[in-house]
């Protein structure tokens, strides 16, 4: 156990030294920057503006980090040959991989609480309220953090940077509009209506734990709506990693 | 509890490379032991399977077949490497870490924690003189400071094995001189050391025992004393002469080779007829300022086991 918390703190500590911190205050400079500009020319509530825009900012930015983080942390380690000083000690792949997704996890909601406290202070300036549906529409980012984060480890596991990279970056997208999949099969034919249900049961659904649309309207989110949410990215987290696991176990690190 | 450090049997290893998957074979099936206190080296050219061998120990690549063992518990455990200190070849760790951050990471990875990790460390740190540049991140490092660095960790825990893969390359002399001393002092100690080297003086001076690795498999193995050859050349250098004057006392044959560099004569003499020319020489009036032995023994059996095997390496590497 401590071997696993040391190699998650050692990863944390590497993202804050490479100066990952500094994705808060981008974050910081272009919600605020925006914020206004967009106000000047939207017809919308000014409410409505700096609650959407600001998780929509959030996201947009942590979403991205998980992926490059993700996808490039298992090639980076085998390029500098760091992962032969880990796995030469007594320590499982397993253990490796998932200490290394703790610690780029532990940064990611580092960040995520650092921007969220941002995001509170703009809305107090603003003097914007905030429905449940905010802290809800947080705990959504974070559960796609959780779930992005995860595949991403699992095609480093078996594929260089760009392809996991395309693959996560393709299921992400494709993971935004599964609901839709099921409608779309209704409207198709037998086989091509079979191959779209069966991408909304196969494919991740990332609108299950997305709650950005009910902050921006200001409606709360259910406690089970967010549970759903929560259950789905934790099930399928478990469900990469188990892959991760299990492709690097047959790796060879050359 | 098995009495050997290493033992591999018919260890084998065939990658496969590029998008249609080639096989190439970098290790044929090899045996060999290492004993506990014994210093084993594994020398070969670029590509002969030396590295490949070390990550088939540590379990960093998968067996095609074969089996081998640490300590009796086969590599794919664990635990087998609970003993176990390695330095690869070229390390680059984690360079936003400091020396001693990162030496506290293989303190835990190796199992320990709080006052005997800071005692541990502290004592490796000291050995390997890097304990005032401990505080500094180790991308500030020589390459040197780095290898270092490199071999605190892996003598953190007193190992009964250490690796060590290439562990003077690009070293200074005080360096080098430093890992001499270590090997030998954990050898004194009676933890065995696995060690690859270019560096054949290195290998004849600490290593107990010797497997030269060509074209991925063994071809000789055993103690130095053996895979020395008995022939040995020398060189000797006749200043302010010319070839014909040289070659008016001494004939060439194939234990003699005469070649002219700016106004010197080097002669190339087997060992068998050096003093027979070196009286020659003199009795001739020329002046004899230099004779040295051209090639360590080992080397020369290195070199003349890669010609009979007419092998350089695998495609690999």
């Amino acid at each position: 156990m401590r071997q696993l918390a040391m190699l998650a703190l050692a990863g944390f500590r590497e993202a804050l030294r490479n100066r990952v911190t500094v994705v808060v205050a981008v974050f910081a400079a272009v919600s605020i920057a925006l914020t206004s500009v967009v106000m000047d020319l939207t017809v919308l509530s000014l409410d409505r503006v700096v609650t959407d825009f600001g998780l929509g900012v959030m996201s947009l930015l942590l979403i991205s980090l998980a992926i490059f983080m993700s996808v490039a942390m298992l090639n980076r380690e085998m390029e500098r040959r760091t992962v032969f000083l880990i796995v030469s000690r007594p320590i499982s792949r397993s253990s490796f991989i998932l200490a290394r997704f703790l610690g780029i996890m532990v940064t990611l909601t580092v960040l995520l609480a650092a921007m969220s406290a941002v995001y509170a202070l703009q809305m107090i300036l603003f003097d914007v309220p905030t429905p449940n549906s905010v802290p809800a529409a947080i705990g959504g980012i974070w559960c796609q953090l959780l779930l992005v984060c995860s595949m991403g480890v699992f095609f480093s596991s078996m594929s260089g940077q760009l392809t996991s990279a395309v693959a996560v970056v393709g299921l992400y997208l494709a993971g935004q509009w599964t609901a839709d999949l099921h409608v779309i099969a209704l409207k198709l034919g037998p086989i091509t209506g079979a191959i779209a249900r069966a991408g909304y049961y196969v494919l991740p659904n990332f609108a299950r734990m997305d709650f950005k649309p009910q902050a921006a309207a200001g409606q709360d989110v259910s406690g089970l709506e967010f549970l759903n949410g929560l259950g789905a990215s934790v099930g399928w987290s478990l469900l990469f990693l188990v892959g991760a696991t299990l492709m690097l176990r047959r790796r060879d690190f050359k | 509890m098995s009495s050997s450090a290493v033992e591999c049997e018919g260890l084998s290893k065939t990658y496969r490379v590029g998008f249609l998957g080639r096989k190439v074979q970098a290790l044929k099936p090899i045996d060999f032991v290492v004993h506990p206190g014994e210093v084993f080296g594994l020398i070969g050219p670029n590509g002969a399977g030396k590295s490949t061998t070390i990550k088939l120990l540590l379990n960093l690549v998968l067996p095609t077949s074969g089996k081998a063992r640490l300590f009796g518990r086969d590599v794919n455990e664990p635990s087998s490497r609970e003993s176990l200190g390695y330095v690869p070849e070229a390390p680059v760790p984690y360079e936003h870490l400091s020396g001693e951050e990162y030496l506290f990471l293989q303190a835990s990875l190796a199992g320990l924690g709080g006052a005997a990790s800071k005692q541990e460390v502290a004592r490796v740190l000291e050995r390997v003189e890097m304990k005032r540049h401990a505080a500094l991140r180790i991308r500030q490092y020589s390459k040197g400071m780095t290898q270092r660095v490199m071999l605190a960790g892996a003598l953190i825990g007193h190992p009964k094995l250490v690796v060590l893969d290439e562990p003077t390359s690009g070293l200074d002399p005080l360096g080098r001189r430093l890992v001499r001393d270590l090997i030998l002092e954990l050898r004194h100690e009676g933890t065995a050391v696995l060690f690859c080297t270019h560096i054949m003086s290195d290998v004849e001076m600490l290593c107990d025992r010797v497997a030269l690795l060509i074209g991925g498999a063994i071809h000789k193995c055993g103690k130095v004393s053996e895979l020395v050859s008995d022939t040995r050349t020398h060189e000797v250098v006749v200043d302010n002469a010319t070839r014909e004057q040289v070659l008016a006392l001494v004939q060439v044959d194939d234990a003699l080779r005469i070649e002219v560099v700016a106004q010197r004569v080097m002669l190339h003499v087997g060992e068998t007829r050096l003093q027979d020319v070196l009286r020659q020489l003199l009795n001739g009036g020329l002046t004899v300022s230099r004779i040295q032995p051209e090639r360590i023994p080992l080397e020369e059996t290195f070199m003349a086991a890669l010609r009979t095997s007419n092998q350089h390496g695998g495609d690999l590497e």
